[in-house]
């Protein structure tokens, strides 16, 4: 048997085959399915949102006007420009600031004016590194946790602890700290940022911030480094 | 012409049908109130397009029931991207081939869970080359029948396939030597 014999052979067959086949469309059963799809996803919608919100509890910092910011950090980092350490220390004997216990303190200012919901606009941007560039971002998240139910008085009470400030050099630090939201309690626990000594202060790393409040690039965008 | 648009049951396809028929007698309003739940360019495309389908899908997956779900949930899928999608057909299209190809991968599967047993599909009439079609690896066995059965050059096989035209050529020249090999066995 030749191709083109094949081919008849087999089109036939087909011919066969297909006309014990009547298929009618249902728009019903269509519509069912189609309901089924939306409400899959929903579901799908409303389970990550539901995580979503358990991160975003994490960002009291956004609060802003009386807001708060959604985060979700686990340990943020970023190229030095955006005031992470760099990746090599330069050797194993780590460099404090001259007065460590102040730097100390006012590291762990920053991350408290930072992140503390109840921080005044300015004193939440003087203490972040380029705090500016992080308002519209800041109102995405607002208006994202607005949305999934988060109330002003919650994101305004919004604390951080810091747990422990060790020095990386003279101007970059990494900071333990841990985040609670109330009515859930410590949505972050133990979570590691960086502070950076820019502009004759120490603030919280620009990455750092916008980590957190982006929820790790879930909401919105960080600005370019 | 593709030997899809010679068959006389194509002529008869409910997609030529008024809205208000396609279900049956006694489902027209259900029928027409559902078809109004959706856009007048999509049902135009679910009159049209769900016939040749179910048929396209039936000869890749040799189940008229399964063929049927298949097509449905590629509509649906097509409905998710209704206003995104550049070409409503092509897309349907290749959501049928490729929801048949996982179907026949989970048939595939159950079976040997179940450890033998009679293909689920399996034609019970006695068509040997139906049988044989139905007997080739799926990618052969799609390439045949989007080249013979839905008349598409090798580029389209090739892209609903995922693979390359020279490829493509390659499963339909196999499938054919494959076809021939069980026939004259």
């Amino acid at each position: 048997m030749n191709d083109e014999e094949l081919v008849d052979e087999l089109e036939r067959s087909v011919t066969r085959r297909l006309e014990r086949v009547s298929p009618r469309p249902d728009p019903e059963v269509l519509l069912t399915r189609v309901r089924q799809r939306a409400a899959r996803q929903r579901a799908r919608v409303i389970v990550v949102a539901a995580a979503l919100v358990v991160a975003a509890g994490v960002g009291g910092y956004l609060v802003g006007d009386a807001g708060g910011h959604d985060a979700t950090p686990t340990t943020v980092a970023a190229p030095p420009s955006d005031g992470t350490p760099p990746a090599t220390a330069p050797d194993a004997t780590l460099v404090e600031p001259v007065d460590p216990v102040a730097a100390r303190a006012a590291v762990t200012q920053a991350f408290e004016d930072a992140f503390d919901g109840s921080t005044l606009p300015a004193a939440r941007d003087a203490a972040t590194q380029d705090g500016a560039a992080l308002h519209q971002l800041r109102d995405d998240v607002l208006a994202y946790a607005r949305r999934f139910g988060y109330t002003p008085a919650q994101l305004a009470g919004t604390t951080i602890t810091v747990l422990d400030v060790s020095f990386i050099d003279e101007t970059h630090a990494s900071v333990r700290f841990t985040i609670t939201v109330p009515g859930r309690g410590e949505v972050m626990v133990d979570k590691v940022g960086y502070a950076v000594f820019d502009g004759g202060r120490w603030k919280v790393a620009l990455r750092t911030a916008c980590d957190l409040i982006s929820l790790d690039g879930i909401v919105g965008r960080c600005p370019p480094s | 012409m593709a030997l899809r648009d010679q068959l006389p049951i194509a002529a008869a396809a409910v997609g030529d049908a008024p809205a208000s028929e396609v279900a049956g007698d006694g489902r027209r309003d259900a029928a027409a109130a559902a078809f109004g739940s959706f856009t007048p360019s999509f049902v135009e495309l679910y009159r049209e397009a769900f016939a040749p389908m179910v048929r396209l899908a039936v000869l890749l997956t040799g189940s008229d029931t399964l063929a049927e779900d298949l097509v449905h949930d590629a509509f649906v899928r097509v409905h998710a991207r209704w206003s995104r999608v550049e070409s409503p057909t092509s897309y349907l299209r290749a959501a049928v081939v490729n929801a048949c190809r996982s179907a026949r991968r989970r048939a595939r599967l159950e079976r040997s869970a179940a450890a033998a047993g009679p293909l689920p599909m399996a034609n019970l009439d006695a068509d040997e080359m139906f049988d044989a079609l139905e007997a080739l690896p799926y990618r052969q066995r799609a390439a045949l029948v989007l080249k013979y059965y839905e008349g598409l050059p090798l580029a389209e096989i090739a892209e609903l396939l995922g693979c390359r035209e020279g490829t493509a050529a390659s499963l339909v020249h196999r499938g054919l030597e494959q076809l021939r090999r069980m026939i004259e066995r």
